[in-house]
């Protein structure tokens, strides 16, 4: 409420102070302003690089996502402030260039090799198309006082930092339960909870001839859970057993009280383009929640012409504030293990690894992701999962992405 | 009455000044109706609209209709691919922006899939001040859906980019069904929180 009403304010204030420049500069009545302008402003922010767009007017505009670069089509001729080109050799957002024709702007962020995926959202007064370009797995900001430091990199860029918690070697949970009143682990992966996804009446998707994703999901999840038992030695847990229905919280919460060290959601996809295909694997996204888009906007607001924003920090604290955060840039990780290596086993390279606010990731307080292992939608991939060996490949490429997962939670503890 | 050549002057420069402020507000804003009332009485959707009013009229656009550019699914790709339409200008953004949501539920004229599963009634949206729309659906939206995590995004982001890209006064979109928020569509995204535009989804390859 409060937002809406300032920037209507001041949109209204700069749009007599913008009219009586023009009246008293221009005596020809040009309403229409000759050259449109697009203003950059590049910021560090905690998930990696903002782009801040800002226009006179709503442009009709796109956004797309190439292989090596972020492009942005804007209709009509603009030109760029305060630069129309510039190099930044970073490591997320390269170099930006402008090209442009009398009908239509690219501005074309080129991308490095930290750059994962861009988000974008519009604000108004003045109007602002603002990009997020995400860094890849890199140390997540931690709430609250204590922060840890990516002590132990060593240049190791590969090596996600853990969490306080599982630095602290004690004994496992079962062996002293009476005397210890907070549960502590031992570090490393000791336990797994394999999410077998839908069940019961939630039968999830349906493919042509009738395969239902909630028997896929189950009969893969046990697949992975004794592939995982019999390669790691580790502990699984299944959220479910049998064709039963069970609640997404229930899911993560089982998950979350029995401190499992990761959590990994089975799932069979869905699309109505049916010749979709092909496997994808999630983490959760950073989509701002209504509150959070809200404290943005503010922040946005206060930092227009501002050079550094002092407001950079809280902007973290607010995006951040969910259970999984502090765990996202283990879950890229895992996640990427685990589509490089269905990837290969299914021959597309055209899916990827992305990101999404689903439920069932939200209150995990572990690294977790959600694996679409195929499309049940595809009346070919639908065949192809009836048949259990076929299932069994794809559990077993997921268990050989935990286990090399496992390796580097390894290392990364081995000098504690 | 006699005037001074200084208050005449001062005159003539407020009064354009106050002219072309109104004219850069059309530009800016050429398709908002003026913070519309929250007890707006809803229209016929169908109706064809009275002639738009003088504080809604959007220069580009000719006689009672307007452009709108819905998003549908590429049958090849993630990409959301736009389709133009023509809806009534009403009086009101929600009935502009309910005219929009029937068209996307009516799918694409071309080869694009449609992402709102057919016979889904929308019962209603109403915008509250602070820009949030609540968008109202039958039960069919998902009972319907065929589920997956890549249905889901396809139908919420086609839905939430197609009313922000065309309605600026809209910042977020919240889902409910039978006028309900559920937790989520089938299992997937969560429906509790509203959406912002992702326009990164879009393909900027066909239509317009």
């Amino acid at each position: 409420m409060l937002l809406s009403k300032f920037s209507h304010q001041s949109r209204l204030t700069s749009v007599l102070a913008l009219a009586l420049f023009l009246s008293l500069g221009n005596p020809g009545f040009t309403a229409d302003l000759s050259e449109d302008e697009v203003s950059l402003r590049f910021q560090e922010v905690p998930l990696g690089t903002r782009v801040v767009l800002e226009f006179t007017a709503r442009p009709g505009y796109q956004v797309q996502k190439l292989s090596d670069r972020v492009v942005v089509s804007l209709q009509g001729s603009y030109k760029s402030v305060p630069f129309k080109s510039k190099n930044f050799d970073e490591p997320i957002v390269q170099r930006f260039k402008l090209d442009r024709n009398s009908r239509q702007t690219e501005l074309l962020f080129f991308t490095g090799p930290q750059f994962v995926s861009v988000s974008s959202f519009e604000m108004n007064g003045p109007f602002r198309l603002i990009l997020d370009f995400h860094k890849r797995s890199e140390a997540a900001p931690v709430l609250g006082a204590g922060t840890p430091t990516p002590a132990q990199s060593g240049g190791a860029l590969e090596t996600p930092p853990l969490p306080p918690t599982r630095q602290e070697p004690q004994p496992a949970p079962e062996a002293g339960e009476g005397g210890i009143p907070i549960p502590t682990k031992e570090p490393g992966l000791q336990l797994v909870v394999v999410d077998a996804g839908h069940g019961g009446v939630e039968m999830g998707a349906r493919g042509p001839s009738g395969l239902l994703e909630k028997d896929v999901t189950l009969d893969v999840a046990k697949r992975i859970q004794a592939g995982l038992i019999k390669r790691l030695g580790v502990r699984v847990i299944l959220t479910r057993e049998s064709d039963k229905q069970v609640s997404l919280d229930d899911r993560t919460a089982l998950a979350n009280h029995e401190q499992a060290d990761l959590f990994l959601s089975i799932h069979v996809n869905a699309s109505a383009a049916v010749k979709a295909r092909g496997a994808e694997t999630y983490f959760l996204s950073y989509q701002a929640t209504d509150d959070e888009a809200r404290a943005l906007a503010a922040l946005e607001n206060n930092t227009i012409g501002v050079e550094s924003p002092p407001g950079s920090q809280a902007l973290g604290m607010v995006l951040w504030d969910l259970a999984q955060s502090q765990y996202l840039a283990e879950s890229s990780k895992l996640a990427e293990a685990i589509q490089q290596n269905l990837n290969q086993l299914l021959r597309i390279e055209s899916r990827g690894v992305k990101q999404a606010p689903f439920k069932v990731l939200m209150g995990a307080t572990m690294p977790a992701v959600l694996v679409e292992i195929g499309f049940i939608t595809n009346s070919e991939e639908e065949d192809r999962l009836k048949d259990s060996s076929y299932r069994e490949r794809i559990a077993q490429a997921i268990v050989d992405s935990v286990a090399a997962f496992k390796e580097q939670v390894g290392k990364q503890l081995g000098p504690r | 009455m006699r005037l001074s050549p200084r208050v005449v002057l001062l005159a003539a420069v407020g009064i354009s000044a106050l002219l072309i402020a109104l004219a850069l507000l059309w530009q800016l804003d050429s398709r908002r109706a003026a913070s519309p009332p929250p007890a707006a009485t809803p229209q016929q959707a169908s109706s064809p609209a009275t002639p738009a009013l003088s504080r809604n009229p959007a220069p580009t656009e000719e006689g009672n209709q307007r452009e709108v550019t819905l998003f549908f699914q590429s049958p090849d790709s993630d990409d959301l691919v736009p389709e133009v339409r023509k809806i009534f200008l009403t009086e009101t953004i929600t009935d502009q922006a309910r005219q929009t949501v029937k068209e996307l539920i009516s799918g694409p004229e071309s080869r694009l899939v449609a992402t709102i599963p057919p016979g889904t009634e929308l019962r209603e949206i109403y915008l509250t001040r602070d820009g949030t729309a609540f968008v109202d659906f039958s039960r069919i939206f998902v009972d319907r859906h065929p589920g997956g995590s890549s249905g889901e995004i396809a139908t919420v982001f086609s839905l939430v980019d197609t009313l922000s890209f065309n309605f600026p006064e809209i910042r977020r979109i919240k889902i409910l069904v039978e006028g309900e928020e559920r937790s989520t569509l089938k299992e997937h995204l969560d429906l509790t929180r509203a959406y912002v535009a992702d326009m990164s989804m879009v393909s900027r390859t066909e239509g317009r």
